[in-house]
């Protein structure tokens, strides 16, 4: 039971990268290469802020939030807008040129040495349901939960979700409805990239603060996306879910250098097999 | 005579063989080891990068594999090293073999995906280089690596620092030369036209599928080769050599130095080893600098700095020659291109029928198309036109039917096979790759010939000589048909719709098919052009082709038409030839819009109706 909450905790964290993944592409059929690396900016920024500043946790979250928008909206505007039209091609040149831009920055304010947050709420760990965790689990699991049956709801039952949905299924056709897909992409991206940028406090006492786990957290965000559905946001909580567990019980029973090899397997048969993941959208595919 | 001075220094490998000539011969000049070392490196990022420029630059797949095959490539020679083999030919080899096996496993699978989902399985090959290490620990040593590969052997002798330096130019630079030739032949062609639109390339008698393996794994080879190259080198193997940082860097050396294209490729590598990212305050920074070129080349000039030198070397020998970018196939009497056969066979259609969800597109079409005849296609929207060419050029299965071609079956064969059985098509909206010339395009119309395979293209053999004068001579009679010769040097990116309509005829025609389906090839087109395409069409016939074509302006294929088609849902309700079809009542009906008007018991129209329809289907005007 330990080891089944070790993994939901970490699932929780690729689930947060999925979420963020899933706003912009379910509002507008962009991906964003980049979420991976606000994550990690937002636990150097509550690391900056809690230790480095000594201010409360609220100001890391509320912080983090302010200046993830803030770094999501640039790419928006420099990365993304005036490519958008030329096709996937040249947006993973620039997002993929985004996200080095974050990791560079990050290197090069804050070092490559490894930095900790102490978690704000406590230490000790406890037994719930037969497993030990620590509170800052507990936290984790929770806030994946809540966030994606609420932006599962925000996405159903607001215009502005509705008005998402039609732009990534027929972008041409919304534009000519009257939607403003400028200002519908810059609203997801600047969402995706709160959400990235809040979490630091969370994150950073489970996954460390370092500028190399930018790269695990951005492709095995994706694999929970692909796993769970390019487009659904309970499927980006099922998705990390799944991959936190395998993550967790692989390491265990075969050792450390496992998973990401099973986990890479798990990958291409699902892209094959299913590319819609478990509880995807068909016009979501391609990407 | 400028531009051909111009073509004859830029197409010939000269300045490529004499800079290789050079670069041998640094160490017998005093050149020490610093400079070899740095020579060395930039010839490894050569190689990584111009393997990325062949799947990602030219095929336009977002396979980013190469430093998981670079990986690859290092650690098999450092085993074989530790085993004893330490040749130099030996490990590249070793290299070469595993490189096409990794790429050939990784991508299958891998090219199969698309878009996002290949780029990212890609990048996770990064992620599993250190477990495939620590998992074979026994062999790769683990996260320590494999140290002292130093003095490797040839031929059973030593070998200095300086001969393996040798050595390392002339293996990049053969490379090069092979890559030279994949991509300025058919295959590289095709390559062109696949990033375009793989329906285009199919359509073009090539496997999209299979192209795309094939660039992925003729990309991997290079990389394994570097990987070689590189763990003699630098005497030590582990996986901090290959992580995302070093992916980070050849991706942006070769969209930096341009990604379509040859020589953007040792450029990048250059200026990723020498340029300025290497000065030691510039360090820290490196990563972010990386970024932002990426950032900078995708926003601003996609086409990379080779891109850059392409645009300003034609404005300056625009200016100095003051010629039109037709370039040196302009001139000439048109008389000269004026022959191409075009061996038309029979086209059959019986019985076919394709349904979409309960929906009957094609209800028994049955259809027969002469050589040496125009036959076409006309009915209302929805009549089931274009599913009718879909399903004959094989991009549609059909649920049922037949559809022959002389003697040949072409039923249930895949698209890409059906144009090889000599069935060209042209498309509702034009394709049309940007970044070829007018000519490049008419020629890219004979890919289904099996002209010159690929062997024969790297080596440059007489065969390849002999395919691309006749692919040449082809194309040109087939502009000259559509009367564009005049614009045979220009870029296709910058024709107006008309001629890119008109060009895509062209192209079709240069391959000379059995037969020719035109999709709507009148759609949009002006008076002059559709002038133009009148007489490439009856040049077409005259050269014997079977040329059919779905059409909605009316008047325009009646007066060109020998035989006319009509079909309503899914169905041929009337043929003959024009004359007869004009004044058939189902037809008049199907024009009307009124069904069933006999079953049904009603009235005929008052009589200036029906001669108002009569007249708009003979008057040469288009209709509503």
């Amino acid at each position: 039971m330990t080891i089944l909450w070790a993994g939901l905790s970490v699932g929780a964290i690729y689930t947060l990268v999925a979420l963020g993944y899933n706003i912009p592409l379910a509002q507008t059929g962009v991906f964003n290469f980049a979420q991976g690396q606000i994550v990690v900016f937002g636990t150097f920024f509550a690391w900056f802020v809690m230790v480095d500043r000594g201010w409360p946790w609220w100001a890391a979250i509320v912080g983090g939030a302010a200046a993830g928008a803030l770094i999501a909206a640039v790419e928006e505007l420099m990365a993304i807008r005036p490519v958008v039209a030329k096709g996937s091609h040249a947006l993973l040149v620039t997002t993929v040129g985004a996200s080095v831009v974050i990791e560079g920055v990050l290197l090069a304010t804050w070092g490559s040495t490894t930095r900790s947050v102490n978690f704000f709420a406590g230490n000790n760990a406890f037994s719930l349901l037969g497993g030990r965790l620590l509170p800052v689990d507990l936290w984790l699991i929770v806030a994946a939960v809540v966030l994606s049956f609420g932006l599962h709801a925000v996405s159903r039952y607001t215009l502005w979700g509705l008005t998402g949905r039609a732009a990534t299924d027929d972008m041409d056709a919304a534009i000519v409805r009257g939607v403003n897909v400028a200002r519908l992409r810059m609203s997801a991206f600047t969402l995706a990239g709160a959400l990235g940028g809040a979490f630091g406090p969370l994150i950073a006492p489970v996954a460390g603060i370092d500028v190399s786990t930018g790269i695990s957290l951005t492709i095995y965000g994706f694999v929970a996306l692909a796993l769970g559905g390019f487009g659904s946001f309970p499927g980006c909580l099922a998705g990390g879910m799944a991959i936190g567990l395998v993550e967790s019980y692989a390491s265990r029973y075969f050792g450390v250098a496992y998973p990401p090899l099973i986990l890479f397997g798990i990958l291409i048969l699902l892209l094959l097999a299913k590319p819609t993941g478990l509880f995807g959208q068909r016009g979501l595919r391609v990407v | 005579m400028y531009v051909r001075v111009r073509s004859a220094v830029l197409a010939g490998p000269w300045i490529a063989v004499a800079g290789t000539v050079i670069l041998v011969i640094l160490p017998e000049i005093g050149v020490g080891a610093y400079w070899q070392r740095e020579i060395m490196l930039i010839g490894v990022y050569t190689l990584m990068c111009s393997g990325l420029n062949l799947s990602f630059g030219y095929a336009g797949e977002m396979a980013l594999g190469q430093v998981g095959i670079f990986a690859a490539g290092a650690y098999v020679t450092a085993i074989l090293y530790d085993h004893g083999i330490t040749d130099v030919l030996a490990g590249v080899l070793a290299s070469i073999a595993l490189a096409a096996l990794v790429g050939l496993l990784s991508g299958i699978p891998g090219l199969r995906l698309s878009h996002w989902s290949l780029a990212i399985v890609s990048f996770f090959l990064i992620l599993i280089i250190p477990s495939v290490t620590q998992i074979l620990q026994t062999q790769t040593g683990g996260l320590l690596g494999l140290p002292g590969i130093i003095g490797p052997t040839l031929f059973g002798q030593a070998i200095s620092n300086t001969t393996f330096y040798v050595i390392t130019v002339i293996v990049t630079a053969a490379w090069m030369f092979v890559f030279r030739n994949m991509i300025v032949s058919p295959f590289g062609f095709s390559l062109r036209v696949l990033g375009e639109s793989s329906t285009l390339a199919e359509s073009l008698g090539r496997s999209a599928f299979r192209l795309k393996v094939s660039a992925y794994v003729l990309g991997a080879l290079p990389a394994g080769i570097a990987g070689s190259l590189f763990a003699y080198l630098s005497g030590f193997v582990s996986p901090d050599s290959f992580t995302m940082d070093v992916l980070i860097a050849v991706l942006a050396a070769t969209v930096v130095g341009g990604a379509d294209s040859v020589w953007g490729a040792p450029l990048g590598a250059a200026l990723l080893v020498l340029g300025p990212l290497q000065a030691s305050s510039f360090q820290e920074y490196s990563i972010a600098a990386y970024g932002i070129f990426l950032l900078v080349v995708g926003v601003l000039f996609s086409g990379g700095l080779v891109g850059l030198l392409r645009a300003a070397g034609r404005r300056v020998s625009r200016r100095i020659a003051s010629l039109p970018a037709s370039g040196e196939h302009g001139a000439g009497p048109p008389a000269a291109y004026a022959s191409l056969p075009i061996p038309g066979e029979r086209l059959a259609v019986s019985g076919v029928t394709k349904s979409f969800a309960g929906l009957r597109a094609l209800a028994g079409a049955e259809l027969v198309a002469e050589a040496g005849a125009i036959t076409a296609i006309i009915g209302a929207n929805g009549a089931g036109k274009t599913t009718l060419l879909n399903t004959i050029s094989g991009f549609l299965v059909a649920d049922a039917g037949e559809v022959t071609l002389g003697d040949r079956m072409l039923t249930g064969s895949k698209p890409y096979k059906v144009a090889r059985l000599g069935v060209g098509r042209t498309f509702q909206t034009p394709q049309i790759p940007k970044s070829m010339t007018v000519l490049q395009i008419a020629e890219s119309g004979r890919l289904q010939k099996s002209g010159a395979s690929l062997p024969d293209s790297i080596l440059r053999l007489p065969r390849f000589y002999r395919a691309r004068r006749d692919n040449r001579a082809a194309a040109l009679a087939a502009l000259s048909f559509a009367g564009l010769v005049h614009l045979a040097g220009a870029d296709a990116g910058s024709l107006p719709l008309g001629t890119r309509r008109l060009l895509e005829v062209a192209r079709c025609v240069a391959g000379a098919p059995n037969v020719l389906l035109l999709d709507e090839p009148a759609a949009g087109l002006d008076d002059d052009s559709l002038r133009d395409l009148g007489s490439l069409m009856r040049r077409t016939r005259e050269a014997g082709g079977t040329v059919v074509v779905v059409e909605h302006n009316v008047p325009f294929v009646m007066g060109l038409a020998d035989n006319v088609f009509v079909m309503e849902l899914g169905q041929v309700i009337a043929s003959g030839p024009p004359e007869i079809v004009r004044t058939d009542e189902r037809v008049l009906d199907s024009y009307l819009g009124r069904r069933h008007r006999h079953g049904a018991g009603l009235t005929p129209p008052p009589e200036p109706v029906q001669a108002a329809v009569t007249h708009s289907l003979s008057e040469k005007e288009p209709m509503a």
